[in-house]
């Protein structure tokens, strides 16, 4: 699950390799090499925030990121964490499993906590100060994000909803229900509307 | 810093701040920042007279993409928490307060349908001026606010309004 056979493995001598290339580039041509490195650290610095996770390769972090890994956390391959303004939170407690799957891109101040299940699908574009729980005052009930869905900015996932294939949820929503594939959700609550000749595969990476 | 004389702490406060909004373009006379203000990328920001920045609660996050601009009008207020995002044109007219997190950007970053990696065509947000949005507000692509507009908090702005008028 947390690899993906569409994704070439990358291996420590891959890794190696990228930094072989970037030692070359430094000495050739230091100006171009510049913008390369804060991506390279990035990844360091993922390997060594993710240490207790399971992870796949090449995975980005690019800011600050809080991980509390007291339950099972694990991130596929070439998932991004961005960096800006806020600290992004990964929170997995005693006993429960978050689940970030391949090439899923999260920006800066994103919040997840899970007490029982989150699941983040592939390709998944999870927009800045996004907020996703698995329990609530009410009660606890797993998440599920499935593949190709974007999160824009500020929204909210409330304990026991499923995000389907494709849908699109809109800045600053709260998503209450479930949300069919391929659907634009709006509001507080959301609500869904079909997202016209969105079946196409939503992400370039395919 | 209490203790200096008033003249040495007010030449200190402008140094600082200058140095603070040292990625800026032009910037006005009296303009105030308190505690964090990010300003980055490559584009230009211009900031008007007796602009404040209160950054004190959560950093304030000025970024212009390159060959964007983000301007300020004078005597606007912008909270903590606050992201300006601009990857053609932000335009704030004078007296804009914007509460705690609020989000104002001229792009949606990704197509709704398609290729989600294709940045689509900036639309300009234009603020006329005495705009009140309140704490958490969120204005999308294309937005234009007539004078006087005010929303409440945690309004998402995606139509502009023609004439002055107060919202929820």
């Amino acid at each position: 699950m947390i690899r993906d056979p569409a994704v070439p493995r990358v291996t420590g001598g891959l890794f190696l390799r990228e930094f072989a290339r970037l030692g070359r580039l430094i000495a050739t041509n230091p100006w171009a090499a510049r913008r390369r490195v804060p991506r390279l650290l990035g990844v360091l610095r993922a390997r060594f925030l993710l240490r207790n996770c399971e992870r796949g390769s090449l995975i980005v972090a690019l800011g600050h990121v809080k991980v509390h890994a007291k339950g099972s956390i694990s991130v596929g391959d070439r998932v991004q964490l961005a960096g800006g303004m806020f600290p992004t939170e990964l929170d997995c407690r005693k006993g429960a499993t978050l689940t970030i799957d391949s090439v899923s891109f999260l920006s800066y101040g994103v919040s997840i906590c899970a007490t029982q299940r989150v699941e983040i699908g592939k390709r998944c574009q999870i927009g800045s100060m996004v907020r996703i729980r698995d329990q609530n005052e009410m009660g606890a009930a797993p998440v599920t994000i499935c593949d190709d869905v974007w999160l824009a900015y500020g929204v909210i996932v409330e304990p026991g909803v499923t995000v389907g294939v494709g849908s699109v949820v809109s800045a600053g929503s709260v998503v209450r229900d479930d949300v069919p594939p391929y659907s634009l959700a709006v509001g507080n609550p959301a609500t869904s509307v079909p997202l016209a000749g969105a079946a196409v595969r939503a992400s370039g990476a395919a | 810093m209490d203790r200096l004389p008033a003249g040495v702490r007010k030449a200190l406060r402008s140094t600082v701040t200058a140095v603070r909004l040292r990625g800026c373009r032009s910037v006005g006379s009296g303009v105030r920042v308190y505690g964090r203000l990010w300003i980055h990328g490559e584009g230009d920001v211009y900031i008007g007279d007796r602009v404040i920045f209160d950054g004190s609660l959560a950093p304030i996050e000025l970024f212009p993409w390159a060959g964007a601009t983000i301007s300020i009008g004078d005597d606007s207020y912008i909270g903590g928490g606050t992201s300006i995002e601009a990857t053609a044109s932000i335009t704030l007219g004078a007296k804009t307060n914007l509460g705690g997190f609020c989000r104002v950007m001229d792009n949606h970053f990704h197509p709704l349908v398609g290729c989600r990696h294709i940045v689509p065509e900036p639309r300009a947000v234009v603020f006329e001026d005495d705009i009140i949005l309140g704490p958490r507000s969120i204005v999308m692509a294309g937005v234009h606010l007539a004078n006087g507009t005010r929303y409440s908090a945690g309004s998402v702005i995606k139509r502009s309004s023609r004439k002055p008028r107060q919202l929820r």
